[in-house]
């Protein structure tokens, strides 16, 4: 019973706050991101499993994880809206060349996140040769390039 | 939020009004969370400064966390300072609050523990006890608001509430 509420309530507290840190949270891992991901896991962990390190309570912990995120995909393939709490939306940031800086600035992306993400897919190295550039819902940044029809 | 002028807006399944509405969610909670950050360093969630419950004479205080958190280890201490006295130390703590801790150690150790009506009678032996500090180290068992009391035979006794948090 404990080990289920206590799993539960990690996973939901875990959603809310990735959630609320915004995309750039898991989109840029750099080495130190990885650290802190590594640390919030061994924090998580003990709030999962207390003092009880049994196999079973191991167990019904993952279980009641595995659950809740089948249970959570269910719901955002059905439920368009909470899919948007969830997930998150896409969001254009750049459109013709032009970055859209305002809704950068609230989404804590630069010309250089925009310009890494184009370099990195497609070899582009000028914000006027980028059509759209897209941050995706998860964190990453879709680049589309302008056609030279 | 200025809107965007031009656009032949993708199909990208874009939904700016709520993605705006989110931004500033997300930014009411990061104020949410420094104040959580905030509280917990001036120790609402436990393992502050202690509080002190004294007696009305002032010879015996307890010492302990206003806050704390389940199976946290924390402590209750009990300072008696009474010069003419002598003998036996006998402290009182009422059963529901005792029942809520699971004691780890307890220093001075006591010469006995006994059931006295609603009490938990821990009795320390010595030839001089005063000042006498006995330490319980306790880690809580029980969840929410617990309400203690305390008390030591000749000098009175002290009431007061903890909060233990999950």
């Amino acid at each position: 019973m404990e080990s289920v509420l206590r799993a539960v309530v990690v996973y939901t507290f875990l959603l809310f706050i990735f959630r609320i840190s915004g995309r750039r949270t898991l989109s840029q891992l750099t080495d130190f991101d990885l650290l802190l991901m590594l640390i919030i896991s061994e924090a998580a962990e003990q709030g999962l499993v207390g003092e009880d390190f049994s196999l079973t309570n191991a167990l019904l912990v993952i279980v009641t994880l595995t659950l809740l995120d089948v249970f959570l995909s269910l719901v955002t393939v059905r439920r368009p809206f909470w899919a948007k709490i969830i997930e998150g939306v896409p969001t254009l940031v750049v459109e013709n060349g032009k970055p859209l800086k305002e809704r950068m600035l609230w989404a804590r992306i630069d010309d250089a996140d925009v310009l890494a993400a184009a370099r990195e897919r497609h070899g582009i190295v000028r914000m006027d040769e980028i059509q759209y550039a897209i941050l995706e819902p998860s964190g990453g940044i879709s680049i589309i390039p302008k056609r030279n029809d | 939020m200025a809107a965007r002028k031009s656009g032949s807006n993708p199909p990208i399944g874009e939904d700016i009004t709520f993605q705006r509405r989110f931004w500033i969610v997300e930014r009411c909670f990061w104020v949410l969370l420094t104040g959580v950050v905030v509280l917990a360093l001036g120790g609402f969630f436990g393992a502050a400064s202690p509080t002190y419950a004294v007696a009305p004479a002032g010879r015996f205080r307890v010492a302990y966390e206003r806050f704390t958190r389940y199976a946290a280890p924390t402590k209750l201490v009990c300072e008696f300072s009474d010069k003419s006295a002598g003998g036996e130390l006998r402290i009182r703590i009422n059963d529901a609050y005792a029942k809520a801790f699971k004691f780890e150690q307890i220093f001075p150790w006591p010469a006995s523990l006994t059931k006295s009506g609603d009490d938990w009678v821990f009795s320390f032996s010595g030839d001089s006890r005063s000042p006498m500090r006995v330490t319980f180290y306790v880690k809580p068992e029980k969840i929410g608001a617990l309400q203690a009391r305390v008390a030591i035979d000749e000098a009175g006794t002290l009431t007061f509430r903890q909060f233990v948090y999950p």
